[in-house]
C-alpha cells in the first residue's frame, strides 16, 4: 500500500464518518420550541374607565394619548367633520427611535405607565402587523403593572383616525 | 483508474456533507414559537377558534375555524365542533376564492350555528389584518355575537388548553 492510496482511504472514511454524524443530527435533532405563556382567552368588554391609546410599530411604542387624543409631542392633530385624525411626525422613529423602544427601560412607554393609574385607565395598543411579533411582550409589562390591556389591529399604513362614530374598544383580561 | 473512482466517491460526499451543513445552519434560526393559550369559559360558552390570514393561493384574506378540539372536555361539545368543522369543510370553504369563502364563513356564523354554546375567539395573523377588520369584525358586531382577538405572528403555532374557571 503506498503513501497516497493509505491517504485516500482515510479521507473518505473521515468523509463517511462526518456524513454519518451529520445525518443523525439532522433525523435525530429537536427543533427548539420556545413556549410563550400566559395568554388567557377573554371577551372584550365594556369597561367604563379612561382608555389611554398608544400605537406600536414594531418594537416601538408611541403614546398617543388618553380617549384617542394626540399627543402633541409624537403626533400632528388633523380635525375632520366626525373625528380627528393623528398623523405622526415624520421621521420620529429615525430621529429618536431609543426614546420608543420597547426594549430600552427608559423609554417614554415605561414613563408611560408610572404616569397612569391602572386602577382608572386601561390601555388600547393600536398594533402594526411589523409590531405583531412583539405584541405579548410589550402587553406583559403592561399586566405585570397591573393595567387591563385592549387592542385592535391596523394595517401598516392606515390613518389613526378616531371619530364618534368609531368602534369603542374594550379590554381582554 | 482507483484514484479517480475514491476522488469522486470523496468529492461526491463532501459536496453532500456541505449541502447538509448548509441546511443545518438555514434551519437553526427557524426555532419553533409556540403560543400557549388559555382558553376559558366565559358566561358558560366555550371558545372557538377562527383564524384570520391570507388565502395560500391568492392575496385575499381568509377566514378559518380551528378544527382541534383537545380543549374540549365535553363529548357534545367536540361533536359539535367537528359537525361545524364539516358543514364548513362540504361547503367549500378555503377551496375556493377568498371572497366564496367568506360568503361561506359568513352563512355559518348567521346560521346560528354557534348556539348559545360557544363564543368566537380570532387569532389574527399579520395578513389577515385586512380581513378581520372589514369583514369578520363588523359581521361578528352586527350580529351581536361575543367575540375576542388577539394577535399571532405568521409563523407561531399555538397550543390550546382549557380553564374551566368563569372568570367573569
Amino acid at each position: 500500500m503506498t503513501d497516497r492510496s493509505f491517504l485516500d482511504i482515510m479521507t473518505n472514511i473521515f468523509a463517511v464518518f462526518i456524513l454519518i454524524i451529520l445525518f443523525f443530527i439532522l433525523i435525530f435533532r429537536e427543533q427548539h420550541t420556545m413556549m410563550v405563556e400566559g395568554i388567557i382567552v377573554p371577551m372584550e368588554r365594556n369597561l367604563a374607565q379612561d382608555y389611554y391609546y398608544l400605537e406600536l410599530v414594531e418594537h416601538f411604542v408611541i403614546p398617543l394619548g388618553l380617549g384617542g387624543e394626540c399627543n402633541e409631542k409624537y403626533y400632528k392633530l388633523i380635525k375632520t367633520d366626525f373625528g380627528h385624525i393623528c398623523v405622526a411626525y415624520p421621521s420620529l422613529l429615525k430621529k429618536t427611535p431609543e426614546k420608543f423602544n420597547f426594549y430600552n427601560k427608559s423609554s417614554i412607554y415605561y414613563k408611560t405607565l408610572k404616569g397612569l393609574d391602572p386602577s382608572t385607565t386601561y390601555l388600547v395598543f393600536l398594533v402594526r402587523p411589523s409590531a405583531f411579533d412583539y405584541y405579548h411582550e410589550v402587553t406583559k409589562v403592561a399586566k405585570e403593572n397591573h393595567f387591563k390591556v385592549g387592542w385592535y389591529p391596523l394595517k401598516e399604513e392606515e390613518p389613526l383616525a378616531f371619530s364618534v362614530y368609531g368602534r369603542k374598544i374594550g379590554p381582554q383580561d | 483508474m482507483e484514484r479517480p473512482f475514491v476522488d469522486i466517491i470523496t468529492g461526491a460526499i463532501g459536496v453532500l456533507s456541505l449541502f447538509i451543513i448548509i441546511f443545518l445552519l438555514s434551519s437553526w434560526h427557524n426555532a419553533k414559537i409556540v403560543l400557549k393559550i388559555n382558553a376559558s369559559t366565559m358566561n358558560g360558552k366555550y371558545p372557538v377558534f377562527v383564524i384570520c390570514s391570507q388565502s395560500k393561493n391568492s392575496s385575499g384574506g381568509l377566514v378559518t375555524l380551528v378544527c382541534v378540539d383537545d380543549y374540549l372536555t365535553e363529548p357534545s361539545l367536540k361533536k359539535d365542533l367537528k359537525n361545524m368543522c364539516e358543514t364548513l369543510k362540504i361547503e367549500g370553504l378555503g377551496q375556493v376564492t377568498p371572497e366564496e369563502s367568506w360568503e361561506i364563513f359568513e352563512r355559518f356564523l348567521v346560521s346560528h350555528f354557534l348556539k348559545d354554546k360557544f363564543y368566537i375567539f380570532s387569532l389574527i395573523k399579520p395578513r389577515g389584518v385586512e380581513v378581520f377588520k372589514e369583514k369578520l369584525d363588523p359581521l361578528l358586531r352586527r350580529l351581536n355575537l361575543e367575540m375576542g382577538f388577539i394577535p399571532i405572528p405568521e409563523h407561531w403555532e399555538f397550543s390550546i388548553a382549557l380553564k374551566t374557571t368563569d372568570d367573569r
